[in-house]
């Protein structure tokens, strides 16, 4: 009799509970509802219609999944969805796109993807949904909102060689990436090493700590891709040479053997050469972020939101211990970061161009990215009024006591989007990083290998009809 | 004949073999073992220099597996494992018995029976096996996309013959050669048809030779990733597409990419462990002759 009771009340408790998150979630979801539909959009007008959307592996597609019941709700619109790797999905995505089959709907993309797509034709402008005012609250969507770099980054006039951040605008951002020092300020202290300002510097740097920490003194990407150029090594160069310098010139003329240029990567190389890791030549993305969270480097020049990974402790050894800094600069003194952000787009091909807008201005909402931010680390954020959310000032302020924020926030004063828009970015990266492979492996002398990488550039860009 | 050896050289060379075979045992378990062993890590152990061998286990990252959603200090994933990995049964068991179906017939005919053209379509078949992948799959994309066999089970079954079938033939064709003429002669003597000889004889005999034929169509088509990442959709998506969703933008959950590697293996594991005393028949059966 006792045990029955027990169970019974065991399982009213557990009634009781489910039905309380039950509500909880309804709340929640009510909340949302009345959220949206603040907007004077119709938001049922494309009711019945079904999406895929093609996603790019990040936090911010964690963020979305939960909440397309929600955006069911509130449009009636059908949401499935495939999630890759950044590689897979877009040897995915190009597939797709190229057959104009319009199997995605909405795409996951981005400023160098866009030119790419937009060549190509595959991807359709934003701007006609934006100024619809059937489609598009701009009152309350509010596109101001957005850090002007980042709208400019997705905006391009299809001009081969120029153009970034005219003519119409292609995808909204969800996420903002530009590239900043980032250096153990514990050893740095301990040792009394200075904060580099300059490449001497930071290759200065860089030998004290190995001498001193018995731990490379610098990872950087080395891998013989295009993945390995625009981040640190690129934003690096441009700063170096004051921003005057730049893949090609004018007329779509590789300039990689600038004297500037060359002597550059002498410096960058001879630097990782002598107090990089060994294994520099392998190392992707992750490998360096890893190696810098595990404490095995005393610096890294890459992507800002990495910060997120240093500073936790759960995986992080060195949370706490890190410093932020710009770029070293050139004689200037003028930082001149690369710029990358994951944004929403639309399929040229696809049916539902109404709905598939819906889901771009449900996904980009304030609310959306507030809760991509917060509960799923998307960093950093891509609209100022989530930057500034206090409960998202608490996290991101405490990193490098206060030296993130502030150096991330001059950074996007002119960060802009490293490569010259042209649709063969990736062939001409992948062998701009070989070069870098044969100065490093003493094979050729930096001028040497930087001319013919220029001249096997020019050579693809030819072959691809871009110059005669 | 010299005189045997001294008993002491001859343990020596026991032991060199003995000590050579452990360093080959280590040296092919070790990354399983690695694996095994990150799969059991929580994040803060998995990026320790030097790496740690000692560690409290959890089994949080095999639940991501199955439970997705956010679990504590891991990143989320969804739940879509499970699915893949039904996937992979799917597609594997589907595209292995296809072949073995239409295997058997077509390598009894290529082993016993002589019709001009012979050589040249076997060899056809097997230049399946080398021209590089990305030679079918676009074609294949294109005319999946439009005749409905796009992220479709029957669409992957029938890819994967690609990968099965040519291998599947040649494979069975040996083994059906190895088997003396004069046994089927005799059974024909006897009153045996042609699908009698090899329903009742040749089937039989070669069984070691099926097994392992369907072994390795098996981990074939279970590791496949070219076929299923282009025609697949993620309601198809086997567990080798799967695995790599853990390569995240911001980081790698090497975690459960471990344990979902594990836990992908199992099947092949569990299969080669079944039919194991075929194995040893079958790989030898072909090699003497």
């Amino acid at each position: 009799m006792r045990s029955r009771r027990g169970w019974l009340t065991g399982l009213m408790f557990g009634v009781l509970c489910a039905m309380g998150a039950v509500t909880g979630a309804q709340a929640q979801e009510d909340e949302a509802l009345s959220y949206f539909r603040q907007a004077k959009v119709d938001w049922r007008q494309a009711a019945g219609q079904s999406l895929t959307i093609g996603l790019n592996k990040h936090p911010f597609t964690e963020s979305l999944l939960p909440l397309i019941p929600e955006f069911r709700k509130l449009t009636g619109i059908n949401v499935e969805y495939l999630i890759l790797p950044e590689s897979e999905y877009f040897t995915k995505l190009a597939a797709d796109l190229s057959q104009q089959r319009g199997e995605f709907s909405v795409i996951m993309t981005g400023p160098m993807r866009n030119w790419q797509f937009v060549s190509a034709d595959w991807i359709s402008p934003l701007d006609e949904f934006l100024n619809n005012p059937k489609l598009t609250d701009k009152a309350w969507f509010k596109l101001e909102d957005f850090y002007p770099a980042l709208i400019s980054a997705n905006r391009w006039n299809g001009k081969i060689g120029s153009g970034v951040g005219e003519g119409p605008l292609y995808s909204i951002p969800v996420l903002e990436e530009s590239y900043i020092l980032a250096y153990r300020k514990d050893i740095f202290d301990q040792y009394n090493i200075k904060v580099p300002t300059t490449l001497e510097e930071m290759a200065e740097a860089a030998r004290q700590v190995k001498k001193h920490a018995g731990i490379p003194g610098i990872v950087a990407r080395g891998t013989p891709s295009v993945a390995s150029m625009g981040t640190g090594f690129g934003s690096g160069l441009k700063s170096y040479t004051d921003g005057q310098w730049s893949e090609f010139d004018g007329k779509l003329n590789a300039t990689l053997h600038d004297p500037r240029s060359v002597k550059y990567t002498e410096l960058w190389i001879d630097m990782v050469r002598e107090s990089g890791p060994p294994n520099w030549a392998n190392m992707q993305w992750y490998d360096a972020m890893e190696a810098f969270t595990a404490g095995q480097a005393g610096m890294i020049v890459d992507a800002d939101f990495f910060a997120a990974g240093y500073e936790d402790p759960k995986k992080s050894k060195v949370a706490g211990k890190i410093g932020y800094a710009l770029i070293p600069t050139g004689p200037g003194g003028k930082v001149y970061s690369g710029l990358w952000t994951w944004a929403l787009g639309i399929n040229k091909a696809t049916k539902n161009k109404e709905a598939a807008w819906l889901f771009v201005q449900w996904a980009t909402a304030q609310r959306t990215l507030m809760n991509a931010t917060l509960g799923y680390r998307n960093y950093n954020p891509s609209r100022m009024s989530v930057t500034n959310d206090p409960r998202v000032q608490e996290i991101m302020g405490a990193w490098g006591a206060g030296s993130y924020l502030k150096t991330v926030a001059r950074n996007l004063e002119t960060a802009r989007v490293f490569w010259v828009p042209e649709p063969e970015r990736t062939r001409m990266g992948d062998i701009w990083a070989r070069a870098l492979h044969e100065v490093y492996f003493k094979r050729m002398t930096a001028a040497e290998a930087l001319k013919k990488a220029s001249v096997e550039i020019d050579k693809v860009i030819k072959e691809a009809g871009l110059k005669d | 004949m010299t005189g045997r050896r001294p008993a002491g050289g001859e343990s020596a060379r026991k032991i060199a073999v003995l000590v050579g075979a452990a360093i080959l045992l280590l040296w092919t378990v070790f990354p399983f073992f690695w694996i095994l062993l990150t799969s059991l890590k929580s994040p803060g152990d998995m990026l320790s220099v030097p790496p740690k061998f000692v560690f409290s286990p959890t089994f949080d990252n095999y639940a991501a597996l199955v439970m997705g959603e956010q679990r504590g200090d891991y990143a989320s994933t969804r739940p879509d494992f499970p699915r893949f990995f039904l996937n992979s049964i799917i597609i594997s068991f589907g595209a292995v018995a296809l072949s073995v179906a239409a295997g058997i017939p077509a390598a009894y005919a290529l082993a016993r029976f002589n019709f001009p053209g012979k050589d040249a379509l076997a060899f056809v078949f097997m230049s399946f096996r080398f021209v590089p992948f990305i030679a079918f799959v676009i074609p294949l994309y294109l005319l999946y996309q439009k005749i409905g066999l796009y992220n479709t089970h029957g669409g992957l079954i029938l890819a994967y013959q690609l990968i099965t079938l040519p291998f599947t033939i040649w494979m069975l064709r040996s083994f059906f050669q190895e088997i003396p003429s004069e046994i089927q002669e005799a059974a024909k003597i006897d009153g045996c048809s042609w699908l009698g000889v090899l329903t009742r004889i040749i089937l039989p005999l070669s069984m070691p030779g099926i097994a392992v034929t369907v072994i390795l169509g098996f981990i074939f088509c279970w590791n496949a990733f070219n076929y299923p990442l282009m025609l697949a959709g993620r309601q198809t998506f086997p567990v080798t597409v799967g695995a790599i969703q853990f390569i995240s933008y911001e980081q790698v959950l090497w975690g459960q990419m471990a344990a979902a590697t594990i836990v992908a293996a199992l099947p092949q594991l569990i299969l080669s462990l079944m039919v194991q005393k075929y194995i040893v028949r079958g790989l030898t059966m072909g090699a003497v002759k």
